[in-house]
């Protein structure tokens, strides 16, 4: 039995570490899988000629319209335009919805007066507002900040009321055993209980942000990622098309991938699943 | 001293919880109060801690009233309830913000060597055990040196073998609590911070909610029973055993019945006789 134990130990420990460190550098790779190898075989289709690729552009064409693009400098100019107008209308509405949120999660009073009236502006298709935004505020940037501000608002604003809501009256008491003031409540008990749902609000929110950035643009703007796709409509350039699409897959990815890098510090604390099955 | 003078609550639904309950607690006493589910054992601690203010009679700790919490008086819940985005230091020197940060660390410091967690300083709370996690409860509940302790069914969701550990261990915290607190630093290092047991240079006052008879006389000096419906003072016993006890002994064995048999009356169930088990037995069911 001992023997049995011994030679069994060195065997597992064998086979585990390679797999590990193997996992550690293979695991981000596994994502790009799917992508490189449908536009690999999308390419050799066309490179074959079983397919002109006319309508549905091989990677490498699409590649040559964004060097293409990048090279005439017209891909910062509008990837800038679109990216001020969803930072800013992304800030507008981080805020008021945070506001509003925080407001009506913290005071009852102020959920019975606010709420109904917030509840039932969100059931309203946001793009309905597009033609009296266009009227109130103009065809220019002032009306698309609004549009996007809009789809932000309230995914934050329910995050942080519901977040608010649902901290545990349990942790709650702990403050007031230790008797916090107000203030101290709210910057040692509810801040970092609600955190985590408020990350997760801003990414929703953010997602809704890119969403509606190209609904005002294809609305009517004589520049940004939009305006390239509706371009690339109306020209037939569907490699345009396609480029813009991948810069508006990159620049999502990675704002928000930015929200979670940044907040990560504060959230290592969680007992997650991904937290888990990463780790496993 | 905690007085505790014809206490009643009745809940906004009309649930008459408890019923003019008095006692009077001295300081570094044990009392253990136990009782049927609703005798409003939980609605009585939760009054002295000065969480829900009780709707008739009063609470005075040293002739202090007590209507909302006090830095005098700690509570351990039956849940540890950490706060899970500190580690276990920081939760444990939760109720320490007025301290320096030297003082506090010392102090969190000899806590976590208290309860034998030292190694554990660094660790967020979803990585302990159940009752690492209750240590830490407890650990944090005295570090602020409070003069009564209230512990509500403090280890009823632990395993036995830990809920008997976690008994021991409270003892000796509470047994070895004022010789510490003669080592402390000097009284004059904050003004603020609660130091009744410096100041007294004595034990704690624990208040002890359970629903376990061999806790209650394992732990306690005087145990008392609630009847009840409204809940109220149905029977008081003196557990007179030294320290440590022995759970085997004779003497032990005792007291846990005449805990069990005053239980069994503030229920208005029959107890059963030795020699008439059978009929009496039944009758219980019935």
């Amino acid at each position: 039995m001992t023997i049995e134990t011994v030679t069994a130990k060195p065997d597992i420990s064998t086979n585990e570490a390679p797999s590990s460190r193997l996992g550690r550098y293979a695991r981000p790779l596994l994502g790009l899988v799917l992508p490189l190898g449908v536009a690999l075989a999308w390419e050799i289709i066309v490179w074959r000629g079983l397919s002109s690729g006319r309508l549905m552009p091989p990677p490498s064409r699409i590649f040559a319209t964004l060097t293409e693009l990048a090279a005439s400098g017209e891909l910062t100019t509008h990837t800038a335009a679109t990216l001020i107008r969803v930072m800013s209308g992304f800030g507008f509405g981080v805020i008021a919805g945070t506001l509003l949120g925080a407001i009506s999660g913290y005071w009852g009073w102020a959920r019975r007066l606010l709420d109904p009236t917030i509840q039932a502006l969100r059931a309203i298709p946001s793009l309905a507002w597009v033609p009296l935004f266009i009227l109130w505020l103009g065809i220019f940037e002032t009306s698309k900040i609004a549009l996007i501000a809009i789809g932000v608002f309230f995914p934050v604003y329910l995050g942080v009321m519901g977040a608010i809501l649902s901290v545990d009256r349990k942790i709650v008491e702990v403050g007031r055993i230790f008797r916090l003031s107000g203030p101290a409540m709210i910057r040692r008990i509810l801040l970092p209980a609600v955190l985590p749902a408020y990350v997760v609000a801003l990414r929703v929110g953010l997602g809704l942000g890119w969403m509606f950035v190209v609904a005002a643009e294809l609305i009517g703007a004589s520049e940004g990622l939009g305006y390239l796709l509706l371009d690339g409509q109306q020209l037939g350039k569907p490699a345009q098309i396609l480029a813009a699409i991948v810069v508006f897959a990159i620049l999502g990815k990675t704002t928000d991938r930015l929200i979670e890098i940044a907040f990560a510090p504060l959230l290592r604390w969680q007992d997650t699943f991904a937290q888990q099955s990463g780790a496993a | 001293m905690l007085v505790i003078e014809a206490l009643g609550k009745t809940y906004p639904n009309g649930v008459h919880a408890l019923e003019r309950f008095s006692a009077t607690i001295q300081l570094g006493e044990i009392l253990a109060i136990i009782g049927g589910s609703g005798c409003g054992k939980s609605t009585l601690l939760r009054a002295v801690a000065g969480l829900d203010p009780a709707t008739s009679g009063t609470v005075t700790l040293d002739g202090i009233s007590i209507a909302a919490p006090h830095a005098k008086i700690g509570i351990i819940f039956q849940e540890p309830r950490l706060l899970p985005w500190l580690s276990v230091a920081d939760n444990i020197g939760f109720g320490l913000s007025d301290l320096s940060a030297e003082l506090r660390n010392e102090r969190i410091e000899r806590a976590l060597n208290k309860v034998g967690l030292t190694e554990k300083a660094k660790a967020w709370p979803r990585e302990l055990s159940g009752g690492q996690a209750q240590r830490v409860a407890i650990a944090r509940a005295l570090v602020p040196q409070p003069e009564v302790l209230l512990l509500d069914e403090p280890f009823s969701a632990l395993d036995a073998f830990t809920r008997r550990d976690l008994q021991d261990h409270l003892l000796d915290l509470w047994a070895d609590s004022s010789a510490a607190s003669r080592s402390e630093v000097p009284e004059t290092s904050s003004q603020r911070a609660p130091q009744g047991l410096q100041i007294g240079g004595a034990r704690p006052t624990l208040v002890l909610v359970t629903h376990d008879v061999d806790e209650a006389v394992v732990l306690a000096d005087r145990v008392i029973v609630m009847r009840p419906r409204p809940g109220r003072l149905f029977e008081e016993i003196r557990i007179n055993l030294g320290r440590p006890r022995d759970r085997a002994s004779p003497h032990f064995d005792n007291f846990k019945r005449r805990v069990l048999s005053a239980l069994d009356r503030s229920l208005d169930r029959d107890v059963p006789d030795s020699d008439a088990k059978s009929s009496t037995g039944e009758a219980l069911w019935w």
